[in-house]
């Protein structure tokens, strides 16, 4: 769907609406996959999707309707987008007032970003196949068992409205990720990587790295649970700290961890070390993305962190109007600045601690601290006297984003991430990062 | 008094609508065309779902309603199998180029991928069967006035709002329509239709100046039914309850970490079962096709019919067939036949969740319509049935579990939950806890969690209450796969006790 097709789209169904504010989301979405477990291939397909979604005012009063719709063809797009409209002004005519209104924004400027590479997009089966050919390939020398997903997704995203708002955004992810396991099933190694061009995943490489963790992490020994001195490799520091929620909102009405005693926020406060830098830049040329926040709000370069002090909320439209603040800065991808430390030297100075490269099944206990619980998995291991010991059974964390990031000892280099337990197209940029303690409650079994 | 029927009748675009309901004759000839393209393609076998799913959504918050949302998809997936690999197409697109596109990228698929396939994919002999099916409600949640749903979600929140110190209190219902049409190269042409409901809140009370918040979520879950079972459920009687519970959580003393004998009632129950009982006894997660993202299973297949999963009140069975069960159909996405069956036996592993795919991999497996993909556009694999902690002919009453409890917590509803990649490590917290003392219940208690290893926990067992305190809760949003994929499930249990549990406290101290 091209620019010009998509805006031709959008102006005859906005033009056709009875009411004067309709907002209209569009995505296109062409999907690749193999799926692969016991060294080879099981589950694979390609599926084109076309939805839309179309949000109607009737005043004050507001509600949505969706559907799936044929994007292939513009003529049968524009009948089911009309619908589509029709649907949702006749919900939003028997809808109480939305006491959140917030009028349509008008046209906006978004930074340009490239985040669309036409090999990723448009992959034959047989190149998904020759990669996890690849993957199978390098585990099989290294004598394990190796599982995973190869994907590439092409996606068009188009937000429309009345007000004469109009975003059109291209883009396309390439995704890789295996787990390996020793044959006697005593180890696991775990690698994932994105990236919106296919070319830069090295799928031997992130083979070959997941099939020695499964060989280095075997038969793991078991370590009293504690709080220990701990290095988070950047996949196990994506896995946690994409989990910190920096809404406004919440954080005023005095139920996030960014909320100071007495009913203010934490904003311009020291949170973290000086070291962290947080923030978001859709422009990045490693991890770029959309550029179009909600409501067609523009993404922009901005800090959350700066310096370890907290410069930034995310404001809604209603609760920036509200609070009589700027909306945003909205999320579309996160990065963490790290040093030119490498993960060796990270090891190196650490006197007894543990490494570890995976979290997993992370879920919420206490809002109001930012604790959550979860696991280690596919290989923890014991430091000693700077060196990597042995391998350690995994652990149960309950443990909390906010407070590691007050107590970093050191931050290795930034390299691409994605949580392995999220998926769609947020990625992140981040170092390892090791931290005074980190507090593991019992021991698992599980490997 | 404006329902979804009246306004997609009212709709002016007719074309768009009119796909929208395809009727039984127009889907089995354009399933047909799809076969017959596949067939001519060499496929071993090969099967088609059109599919549409229509959802009703309404989110509110305090005295206001947040969005109300109407969403519908439909389309077709084409699986196919050739030289012993699968391949798969979908679209929304239904022109015939577009299914011919579909079919042959299937093909093209499954004819790359069989260079690297190790051992050719073989399915279970199965009969063909032409059938419609329904799930079982009395009234169509989609026929409900939307003014009549609004007022009782606004009801709801009043009821919550009503106590003080209650600052926040969210409330939502949901409803879902899916309508399934299978065939198959075999000759199965099965049509499926499926209603679920849902409704829920959360109260939250906070104290700005400590700076603390505790909320309590409606202990109401999703069901397999109609309107009905909204107005059946008492939603203002809860609400009222759960503001209070919400502001005494607040003031509650927190747990002292240690041993207690756990009462766990239905409502936090179905949960545990969900994640130790019936994740770890997917036969696709014993033999790693999970490893990468769901993980396996310490259930491997030398333990089955010889593991001490848990005590001798350990019943579990799996069922696709039990009345109101979100996983209950008549057929699976294979088209085979519903079925009940153990899993755990008297406390003993006996049995897996399996697909036609899988009954050869394990000796004496055999399929058990566990086959399901969550939308036309998504591949079809094993997925969870309802399983549930079957009661058998206990006598046993909640008051008589708790009257041998000194030292215990009485835990109901569901909040945090997490378990390993193995189905080993769990820990679970709740809605509500509730402090017995040498069998009495006394005070509420809060910062409480439990963690525990799985067969550990199930052999601590020791009582589980009679049906007539059974209840089937469940879930929608069950994950697993890659791409990842939702799923519908119930767990039907009645109140249970498990002795010397690991009780930790999550506060602020911990």
């Amino acid at each position: 769907m091209t620019r010009d097709q998509a805006e031709s789209l959008a102006k005859k169904v906005l033009q056709a609406a009875k009411e004067p504010e309709v907002s209209l989301h569009l995505n296109l979405r062409r999907h690749g996959f193999l799926r692969f477990a016991r060294n080879a291939p099981t589950t694979s397909g390609f599926t084109q999707v076309g939805e839309a979604n179309v949000t109607a005012w009737k005043g004050k009063r507001k509600a949505s309707a969706s559907a799936s719709v044929n994007l292939a063809d513009m003529a049968e797009a524009e009948s089911t987008l009309k619908s589509l409209v029709s649907q949702a002004e006749e919900l939003a005519a028997v809808s109480p007032e939305d006491r959140e209104y917030m009028p349509l924004l008008g046209p906006q400027e978004y930074v340009e970003v490239n985040g669309y590479d036409a090999e990723t997009a448009e992959m034959p089966a047989a190149r998904r196949t020759k990669a996890v050919s690849d993957a199978i390939e390098t585990a099989k020398r290294q004598k394990v068992i190796a599982a995973g997903l190869f994907e590439n997704v092409a996606q068009t995203s188009v937000l429309a409205n009345s007000a004469g708002l109009f975003a059109h955004y291209p883009s396309s992810v390439a995704t890789f990720s295996v787990t390996a396991r020793s044959v006697d099933e005593q180890g696991s190694g775990y690698t994932a990587i994105s990236s919106h061009k296919f070319a830069s995943l090295d799928v031997k490489e992130m083979t070959a790295i997941a099939s020695r963790k499964a060989i280095e992490s075997r038969a793991g020994r078991e370590i009293k649970p504690g709080a220990y001195t701990t290095i988070l490799e950047p996949q196990a520091a994506a896995d946690l700290i994409s989990r910190l929620d920096f809404d406004a909102r919440l954080s005023d009405e005095g139920r996030s961890v960014f909320t100071a005693s007495g009913g203010k926020t934490r904003l311009g406060d020291r949170i973290f070390d000086p070291r962290v830098n947080l923030y978001v830049d859709p422009q990045h040329a490693t991890i770029p993305s959309r550029p179009v926040g909600p409501e067609g709000y523009p993404v922009v370069k901005a800090d959350l962190v700066r310096e370890g002090v907290l410069k930034n909320l995310t404001y809604s439209r209603f609760w920036a109007d509200k609070s009589k603040k700027q909306p945003g800065p909205y999320q579309t991808n996160l990065i963490i600045d790290g040093e030119s430390t490498p993960l060796s030297k990270l090891i190196a100075s650490t006197e007894r601690g543990v490494l570890v490269t995976r979290l997993w099944y992370i879920r919420p206990v206490d809002p109001q601290q930012a604790l959550f619980t979860g696991l280690t998995r596919d290989g923890t291991f014991w430091i000693e006297d700077g060196e990597i010991k042995y391998p350690i059974k995994n652990f149960r964390f309950n443990e909390s984003p906010y407070r590691i990031l007050g107590e970093v000892e050191a931050l290795g280099t930034s390299q691409p991430a994605v949580s392995g337990e999220r998926y769609g197209d947020f990625r992140m940029l981040l170092p390892a990062i090791k931290v005074k303690s980190f507090r593991f409650t019992s021991i698992s079994d599980a490997v | 008094m404006l329902t979804r029927r009246d306004f997609l009748a009212a709709s002016a675009a007719a074309a768009a609508v009119a796909q929208l309901k395809a009727a039984p004759t127009e889907r089995e000839s354009f399933a047909e065309k799809a076969l017959g393209i596949a067939k001519k393609a060499g496929v071993t076998y090969a099967d088609i779902r059109i599919s549409r799913y229509d959802n009703q959504r309404i989110f509110t918050r305090e005295r206001q309603v947040q969005n109300i949302s109407s969403d519908s998809s439909y389309g077709y997936g084409v699986r196919v199998l050739k030289k012993g690999a699968w391949g798969f197409g979908a679209s929304n697109d239904f022109s015939e180029k577009s299914l011919a596109e579909a079919v042959a990228r299937a093909v093209e698929i499954a004819e790359a991928n069989s260079a690297i396939q190790t051992r050719p994919v073989q399915l279970a002999p199965e009969k063909a069967y032409k059938a419609t099916w329904k799930s079982a409600y009395e009234i169509d949640p989609f026929d409900v006035a939307l003014d009549k749903k609004i007022e009782l979600l606004l009801k709801i929140n009043e009821a919550t709002l009503k106590t003080q110190g209650v600052n926040f209190v969210r409330s939502n219902l949901s409803f879902m329509r899916e309508d399934k049409f299978f065939a198959s190269t075999e000759g199965s042409v099965i049509q499926q239709d499926i209603v679920r409901s849902s409704g829920g809140f959360q109260a939250t009370a906070v104290d700005r100046a400590k700076g603390d918040s505790q909320s309590r979520s409606s202990l109401a879950l999703p069901v397999q039914r109609g309107w009905e079972a909204i107005e059946q459920y008492p939603y203002l009687e809860e609400a009222a309850q759960a503001g209070e519970e919400a502001v005494a959580k607040l003031k509650a003393p927190s747990v002292e970490p240690g041993e207690y004998d756990l009462l766990l009632h239905p409502t936090h129950l179905w949960l545990t079962i969900h994640e130790s009982c019936g994740h770890p006894t997917e036969l696709d997660r014993a033999l790693g096709y999970e490893a990468n993202y769901a993980g396996t299973s310490f259930l491997t297949p030398d333990k089955l019919g010889k593991f001490r999963y848990g005590s001798k009140w350990v019943n579990m069975v799996a069922d696709r067939m039990q009345p109101y069960g979100l996983a209950t159909v008549a057929y699976d996405d294979d088209g085979v036949p519903a079925q009940r069956w153990h899993l755990v036996r008297d406390g003993i592993f006996v049995d897996y969740q399996t697909t036609r795919e899988q009954a050869g991999l394990v000796a004496g497996v055999r399929p058990h319509a566990c086959a399901h993909a969550d939308s036309w556009s998504s591949v079809v694999f094993q997925r969870m049935p309802n399983v549930s902690l079957d009661p058998g002919d206990s006598k046993l009453t909640n008051e008589e579990l708790m009257a041998d409890i000194k030292k215990g917590i009485l835990i109901l509803g569901n909040g945090s939950f997490s378990i390993d990649q193995q189905r080993y490590n769990f820990q679970f917290g709740g809605q509500t806890f509730w402090e017995i003392k040498d069998g009495k219940k006394t005070r509420m208690l809060r910062d409480v969690a439990y963690q525990a290893r799985t067969p550990e926990f199930w052999n601590a067992c020791d009582g589980v209450a009679s049906k007539a305190e059974y209840e089937l809760p469940g879930a929608l949003n069950d994950g697993k796969g890659e791409p990842p994929q939702s799923n519908a499930v119930s767990h039907g249990c009645s109140p249970a006790r498990f002795r010397g549990i690991n009780v930790i406290n999550t506060g602020r101290t911990a």
